[in-house]
């Protein structure tokens, strides 16, 4: 399966991505994180900080939904840092 | 639901208050009795440092990044909490993104009700969920050489202690 991951802000900066286009095999959080850290080396890091959030197709995914987390092709998976808006 | 008419826009250019205040009364009709507005600029000076303590650095610049359509889709969400908690005749709410300088316009919201005391509220509830939950990034460039040259920010505890508020003590229509 092939999935779009997008990084935001601070992380893009930290990356020296915007995005990058993943193929998979089981669509784990696991294997998404062994993937882009063959991509992008070490300083990924910073995706496993507490205050970063993920959207699964724009959604915010919790605790939960991250556990059981299953990509299916075509998905867009977002790494978010916090917020600041207004 | 009530029926209310909300816009709710992501954008580069700038807003015209006075004619989105005009066009939001049109909308809205005789039922109105108050619309309260609030339009935020980008100040002259940095409010915190990354430790959170109160600092005045000289700021050149402000930059917004958005994450198009989930930007959109968490603004909705604050709108529609603040439908469901007030009646509402009419929402209005820009929010701008690119780069900016002290001055500029960045964020509108107006609201448009049968009362002042629901207008008034209804705007600041609005706006303070916008600082906590809205899919935005703030980095701000400073213009003193020796300071770190820019700066992402993180929600202020002050924003995070405000939106908890609005949970913890009703506010009364």
């Amino acid at each position: 399966m092939n999935i779009q991951v997008l990084f935001f802000a601070s992380l893009r900066e930290a990356l020296g991505v915007e995005g990058l286009s993943l193929t998979l095999v089981d669509g784990t959080l696991a294997e998404l994180h062994a993937r882009l850290a063959d991509q992008l080396g070490d300083a990924t890091r910073v995706l496993l900080e507490d205050n970063v959030r993920m959207a699964r197709n724009q959604v915010l995914q919790d605790a939960d939904a991250l556990s059981k987390l299953q990509l299916v092709d075509g998905d867009e998976l977002a790494f978010l840092p916090p917020v600041t808006g207004g | 639901m009530v029926n209310v008419d909300a816009v709710i826009e992501v954008s580069t250019a700038d807003y015209d208050l006075g004619a989105a205040w005009a066009q939001l009364q049109r909308s809205v009709g005789a039922g109105v009795g108050a619309i309260a507005g609030f339009s935020g600029l980008v100040r002259a000076t940095t409010a915190t440092d990354a430790g959170g303590s109160r600092v005045d650095e000289p700021v050149k610049a402000l930059v917004l990044e958005h994450y198009p359509g989930m930007t959109e889709s968490s603004m909705a969400a604050i709108v529609s909490k603040a439908e469901a908690r007030w009646e509402l005749l009419g929402v209005h709410v820009v929010h701008r993104v690119g780069r900016f300088l002290p001055g500029d316009q960045i964020v509108m919201v107006l609201v448009a009700a049968g009362h002042r005391s629901t207008a008034f509220a209804a705007c600041e509830y609005i706006m303070d969920y916008l600082k906590t939950d809205a899919v935005l990034w703030k980095r701000e460039e400073y213009l003193h050489e020796d300071a770190a040259s820019a700066r992402w920010l993180h929600s202020a505890a002050e924003d995070k202690t405000r939106r908890a508020g609005w949970n913890q003590d009703p506010l009364e229509d």
